[in-house]
C-alpha cells in the first residue's frame, strides 16, 4: 500500500514538473531572446544571451512603445470604469424588478443574449459602423468593450445581488428617508465588492490582451495602437530582425507578470467564477 | 419638483437605460444588418449592393474552402474539448494530491491564462520556425527538421499544441475546484470497503465533477469554433489553408476579398453551430447545477 502511494506521487511529481517546464520554456525563449542579437537568435535558440545586450529594448523604446503601453493602460482602465459605472447599476434594478414584472425579466433577457453570440457575427458591420460614425478610435473602442462587457458582467452582478443583498436593507434605508439613488450610492454599491473584484478582473485582462477589436477599429492609425496591436504589427515589420519584438513581448508578459504575482488570489478565483456562465 | 418625482417613480429604468441604449445601438443593430447583408452581394467597397436571397448560402455549400474550414475547426474544437478535459483532470488530480510545492505548481499551471493569445502564439511561432528544427537536427529526429509551420499536417499539429498551452489552464482550476468540493469521508469510507483507486475515480470522483466537464465542455467548444486570435498569429491561416478557421475565414473573405455579403453569411452559420450548443449547455447546466 505505501509503497504504491510512493509510485503514485513519484508520477505526479514527474507529471507536474515536465508539465512545468513546458509552460517555462517558451517564456524563457523570450526573455533570453530579448537580450540576443538577431545572429545570435538564428544560431543559439534555446541558449543564453552571448554576448547580452540591450539594443533590442533601446531600438523598442525608440521606436514608441511607451506610447503603445499607455494607449493601452488608458483604454483599459477607462473601460473597467465605464462598466463599474453602469453595469451594477442596472444589474440592481433588475435584480429588485425583475421577479415582479415581464417588461424588466424581458429587459434581461435582452441584455444578456450577448453572450450566446459569437463576435463574428458582428465583426462586419460594427467595423463598418464605427468607420461611418467617426468613431474608430479609443473612445469607440471604450464604447465597444462596454456594450460587449455587458451581458456576462450583468449576469454575474445580478446573481450576487439576489444572492447577497436583500431587499430588507433597501426597505430599511427608505424608511430612513433614502430613495433609491442613494441607497444604491451608499449602501449597495459598496456590499457589491466581491463581485466588483471579480468582474474588475475578467474585464481587465480581457480589455488588455484583445487583439481582435484594436485591430478592426484602430489598425490604420499606427497613433492609437494598442499594445497588442503594436506587438503583431511590429513582427511583421522587422521580419528579419527578431530581437525587437521579443523585447516587445516582454514587455506585455512582464506587465502581466506583476499583476498576477499582486492579485493571484483574487485572479484565480474571479476568473473561474467568471468562467460559470 | 416634478423632474424628483419622475426620477424616483422611474429609477429603475433610468438605471437600466445606457446599457439598453448601447446593447440597441452597437450590438443588436449591427447584428440584425449582418443577418441582411448576408442575403446580399454587397462588397464593403461601395454602397452598391443587390439582393440576391439565399444565394450566398446555396454557394457556401460548394466552396471547397468553407468546407474545408468546417472540417479544421471541427477537427481543433474535438481536440480542444478532449486536451482539456483530459489533461485538465489529469494535472488537476496531481495538483490536489498532498506534494510539496502544491501552491507554487498551481500558481504556475494558472499562468498562461492570464496571457494574450496573441503573444504567446507569436512566441510558438518563431519556437517553431528557428527552435525545433534546431533540436530535431540535434536529435536526428527528420520530421523536426523543417518547420512544422510549413506542413500542413504539422501546422494543424502546432495550432493545437498552442491551444491546449494555454487553454487548459483554466479548466485545471476549474476541476481542481470542483475536486476539493469532494467531501473527504466518501473517499476514506470507500478505501476502506476496499475500493481500489481506479474504482475510486471512476464511481466516486468523476461523478463529482460532471458539472465541472460540462462547463469545461462548453467553454472547450465555444472556444474551438470562434478561434481566431491565436491562428491569426501563429499560422495566418495556411499553408494552403490547412488551418484557416472559420472564425480567420469570415475575417479573410471580408477584409481581404471584399466579399462583406458572403463573409457574413459565414458568421451565421456559425451563429447557428454556437445556437445550438447554447441551448445545450442551458439544458445540461438545469440538469446538473440545480
Amino acid at each position: 500500500m505505501k509503497e504504491t502511494k510512493q509510485k503514485d506521487n513519484i508520477g505526479k511529481y514527474v507529471l507536474l514538473i515536465a508539465g512545468a517546464i513546458l509552460i517555462l520554456i517558451p517564456l524563457l525563449v523570450t526573455i533570453f531572446s530579448s537580450f540576443k542579437k538577431t545572429k545570435d537568435i538564428m544560431e543559439n535558440f534555446f541558449g543564453f544571451p552571448n554576448p547580452g545586450t540591450w539594443d533590442n529594448y533601446a531600438r523598442l523604446l525608440s521606436d514608441g512603445i511607451g506610447r503603445y503601453f499607455w494607449n493601452s493602460t488608458v483604454i483599459t482602465v477607462l473601460s473597467v470604469l465605464v462598466v463599474m459605472a453602469f453595469v451594477p447599476m442596472a444589474a440592481f434594478a433588475l435584480a429588485r424588478k425583475m421577479s415582479r414584472s415581464k417588461a424588466f425579466s424581458f429587459m434581461y433577457l435582452f441584455l444578456i443574449l450577448g453572450i450566446f453570440v459569437p463576435f463574428q457575427v458582428i465583426m462586419i458591420p460594427i467595423t463598418v459602423m464605427m468607420n461611418k460614425l467617426g468613431l474608430a478610435n479609443m473612445w469607440g473602442l471604450i464604447i465597444l468593450y462596454l456594450t460587449y462587457a455587458i451581458p456576462q458582467t450583468l449576469f454575474l452582478y445580478v446573481g450576487f445581488i439576489k444572492m447577497n443583498v436583500p431587499v430588507s436593507l433597501d426597505e430599511a434605508a427608505e424608511l430612513d428617508g433614502a430613495g433609491k439613488f442613494t441607497t444604491y450610492f451608499k449602501i449597495v454599491f459598496p456590499m457589491l465588492k466581491p463581485m466588483h473584484a471579480t468582474t474588475l478582473i475578467i474585464n481587465a485582462l480581457w480589455f488588455w490582451n484583445d487583439f481582435m477589436l484594436p485591430l478592426l477599429i484602430l489598425n490604420k492609425d499606427s497613433k492609437v495602437w494598442t499594445l497588442p496591436l503594436f506587438q503583431y504589427n511590429y513582427t511583421g515589420q522587422y521580419f528579419n530582425d527578431y530581437g525587437p519584438s521579443f523585447a516587445s513581448y516582454v514587455v506585455g508578459i512582464i506587465t502581466i507578470t506583476i499583476v498576477y504575482l499582486v492579485f493571484q488570489k483574487n485572479i484565480i478565483s474571479g476568473m473561474s467564477n467568471g468562467a460559470v456562465k | 419638483m416634478k423632474f424628483k418625482a419622475f426620477c424616483s417613480r422611474n429609477w429603475a429604468w433610468l438605471f437600466l437605460i445606457v446599457p439598453v441604449l448601447l446593447q440597441l445601438i452597437f450590438f443588436y443593430f449591427p447584428m440584425f444588418q449582418g443577418a441582411f447583408y448576408s442575403l446580399t452581394n454587397w462588397t464593403g467597397l461601395t454602397y452598391n449592393f443587390d439582393f440576391i436571397g439565399l444565394n450566398n448560402y446555396r454557394i457556401l455549400m460548394s466552396d471547397p474552402k468553407f468546407m474545408k474550414a468546417i472540417g479544421f475547426t471541427l477537427i481543433i474544437t474535438a481536440c480542444m474539448i478532449v486536451g482539456e478535459i483530459g489533461l485538465g483532470i489529469w494535472i488537476a488530480r496531481a495538483l490536489n494530491s498532498k506534494i510539496k510545492g502544491r501552491t507554487f505548481f498551481r500558481a504556475w499551471f494558472f499562468f498562461p491564462a492570464v496571457l494574450s493569445g496573441l503573444i504567446v502564439s507569436l512566441i510558438f511561432k518563431q519556437v517553431f520556425n528557428y527552435g525545433l528544427p534546431k533540436l530535431g537536427t540535434m536529435l536526428g529526429i527528420k520530421a523536426l527538421e523543417t518547420s512544422l509551420l510549413g506542413t500542413t499536417t504539422g501546422a494543424v499539429i502546432a495550432v493545437i499544441f498552442v491551444m491546449l498551452w494555454q487553454g487548459v489552464a483554466m479548466p485545471i482550476i476549474i476541476f481542481l475546484a470542483g475536486l476539493q468540493s469532494i467531501p473527504q469521508e466518501i473517499i476514506e469510507a470507500a478505501h476502506m470497503d476496499g475500493a481500489n483507486n481506479k474504482q475510486v475515480f471512476w464511481k466516486i470522483e468523476l461523478t463529482y465533477l460532471l458539472p465541472s466537464i460540462s462547463m469545461v465542455f462548453i467553454m472547450a467548444l465555444k472556444g474551438g469554433l470562434t478561434a481566431f486570435d491565436q491562428i491569426f498569429a501563429l499560422t495566418g491561416g495556411g499553408p494552403s489553408d490547412a488551418t484557416t478557421s472559420l472564425g480567420l475565414l469570415v475575417y479573410n473573405y471580408a477584409f481581404k476579398n471584399n466579399q462583406y455579403g458572403y463573409a457574413n453569411a459565414i458568421s451565421l452559420v456559425l451563429f447557428v453551430l454556437i445556437g445550438i450548443v447554447s441551448l445545450v449547455q442551458i439544458r445540461l447546466s438545469r440538469k446538473y447545477e440545480i
